[in-house]
């Protein structure tokens, strides 16, 4: 399948904007970086916006986005209702914060909330793209892969402005050396998964399709990430996954997390954009002659 | 609620292409979109086979399966994508966003994004033609007289192709409303396991295929 730039726009922001959000209720729960309470939210929220924009690219009719949008077991209904649910516990934490001031606190529950509303929201927009007919796609490690990119954005966007609000603590540490690793090793187990279901398309030995008169039907490598095309892009998101730990590692070690914040942040965007690649080109239909 | 289908006696398909090409003059697909594809699958080498000539082969026209549980419909979010009563899949373009998911979601591939109207189009199944008591133009057209349409819930050798022979009426008006022989009276003996589908992913394709003596390929 070919490159879907607004759906992997849309993914890799929408996991960032949760990823944040559930790194700031984090924080709060332990009582941790309440000047960088605000612009985080602002952060999240702005990604969730600009993700929300990129979708729209992907629609070829996106003025007819409410005739009739609303199909119960459609990925897309369910991952709008989610990012609604999101935004009004955003909308909630914003009304909390603005009336407290700079030393303003968000309520213990009002977080709770706020985590397992973006785990959500992340589990509902893999679970959209879970379908059989792609066996690439078909795997709860794509979901998680999601979650692992959310773990690696949310603790080093977070440290970032903290470090700029002057409000560094040993959580920045802890939670980026956690979230970076469980990255690595989803972004690993994802491939590992995309690679074992090699086997599952329909193979029929020779065919021959007469409006392709002159297609190769030898295998491309297609359907596996550690072959073909998709190669470069498969190692690019485990190499650069494994210098996101790497920045964690180096800002725990230095401190400085204005630095290694933000090259923590941009190496997981970097590593979820190039899984995200892979994950388009592998999707290849179970049936893939017609 | 019915269940229309086709059924193609692989045995008699002999690759003519006019399904192919029928479906796209009476349904006006764009130029490199197809609804119906004629696939040759093989030469395989038959069961037992002594040397590198002894080989078997078929031709397999594949389109939407009319699934009994349409992944396609599923995963649309505006219900542009639709089972109607007679168990046929649809699209409503007026509801089309074009997304795309459901061209994802099928497990055969076999729909297009139409890049004028930028919606997903698919075979109707003839649903204009249908509707009023014809059968679909592919198997109107039909050059070996191989698919046959009908209610799945009747059984196959129900389903119904225009009648062949010298002495039938078969002026073009005839091959829309009359004029029909029924699968189980023309068709060669088969048994149950001479009728195969492709793959099923949970969709339940309601298309069948009837194939003797050869090696059905690429599993159900």
């Amino acid at each position: 399948m070919e490159l879907q730039w607004p759906l992997i726009l849309f993914t890799t922001l929408l996991a960032w904007a949760a990823g944040l959000f559930a790194a700031q209720c984090v924080w709060a729960l332990r009582g941790k970086g309440a000047r960088a309470q605000m612009p985080a939210l602002i952060t999240s929220a702005v990604l969730l916006v600009v993700g929300g924009i990129a979708v729209f690219f992907h629609l070829e009719h996106w003025e007819r986005i409410f005739n009739g949008f609303g199909h119960l077991t459609s990925g897309i209904t369910q991952e709008l209702i989610a990012i609604v649910v999101l935004a009004v516990v955003m909308g909630v934490c914003f009304v909390y914060l603005r009336r407290g001031g700079d030393d303003a606190k968000v309520p213990a529950w009002l977080s709770a909330i706020g985590i397992v509303v973006a785990a959500v929201l992340i589990v509902v927009m893999g679970h959209s793209y879970m379908m059989a007919s792609l066996p690439a796609w078909d795997s709860l490690l794509q979901i998680a892969s999601l979650l692992g990119a959310a773990c690696g954005f949310g603790p080093a966007t977070m440290a970032l402005i903290c470090a700029v609000r002057d409000e560094a603590s040993d959580l920045d540490a802890k939670a980026n050396l956690i979230g970076q690793a469980v990255n690595v090793v989803l972004v690993v187990a994802y491939l590992v998964a995309m690679q074992a279901t090699a086997g599952s398309y329909t193979a029929v030995e020779f065919w021959f399709d007469p409006t392709s008169p002159t297609m190769d039907i030898t295998p491309d490598g297609s359907t596996a990430p550690f072959s073909g095309a998709s190669a470069a892009w498969a190692v690019t998101a485990i190499v650069v996954a494994v210098a996101g730990l790497g920045s964690a590692l180096a800002g725990r070690a230095k401190g400085d997390w204005k630095v290694w914040g933000a090259v923590g942040a941009a190496c997981v965007l970097v590593s979820a954009l190039a899984l995200r690649a892979v994950f388009y080109m592998t999707g290849v239909s179970i049936y893939p002659f017609f | 609620m019915a269940n229309k289908a086709i059924v193609t006696d692989l045995n008699r398909c002999v690759g003519c292409l006019a399904c192919m090409v029928a479906c796209k003059a009476v349904n006006n697909v764009p130029i490199g979109s197809y609804w119906n594809k004629v696939l040759r699958i093989g030469p395989s080498l038959k069961a037992g086979a002594t040397s590198a000539h002894d080989v078997e082969m078929y031709y397999l026209p594949v389109q939407c399966q009319h699934c009994e549980n349409p992944e396609c419909v599923k995963v649309c979010p505006t219900g542009a994508s639709h089972k109607l009563e007679d168990g046929t899949v649809q699209i409503d373009k007026s509801k089309c966003i074009g997304c795309q998911f459901c061209a994802m979601a099928c497990p055969y591939g076999v729909r297009y994004l139409n890049e004028e109207e930028r919606v997903v189009e698919k075979c109707t199944l003839c649903e204009q033609i249908t509707a009023q008591g014809g059968l679909p133009q592919c198997v109107i057209q039909c050059g070996g007289r191989a698919r046959f349409f009908g209610d799945l819930d009747e059984g196959i050798d129900s389903f119904e192709a225009p009648e062949i022979g010298y002495d039938v009426d078969r002026s073009y008006d005839n091959l829309y409303t009359g004029n029909r022989v029924k699968l189980g009276d023309m068709a060669k003996e088969y048994t149950e396991a001479d009728v195969h589908h492709l793959p099923d992913v949970g969709n339940g394709p309601h298309f069948a295929y009837i194939l003797r003596d050869r090696d059905w390929k690429g599993g159900e």
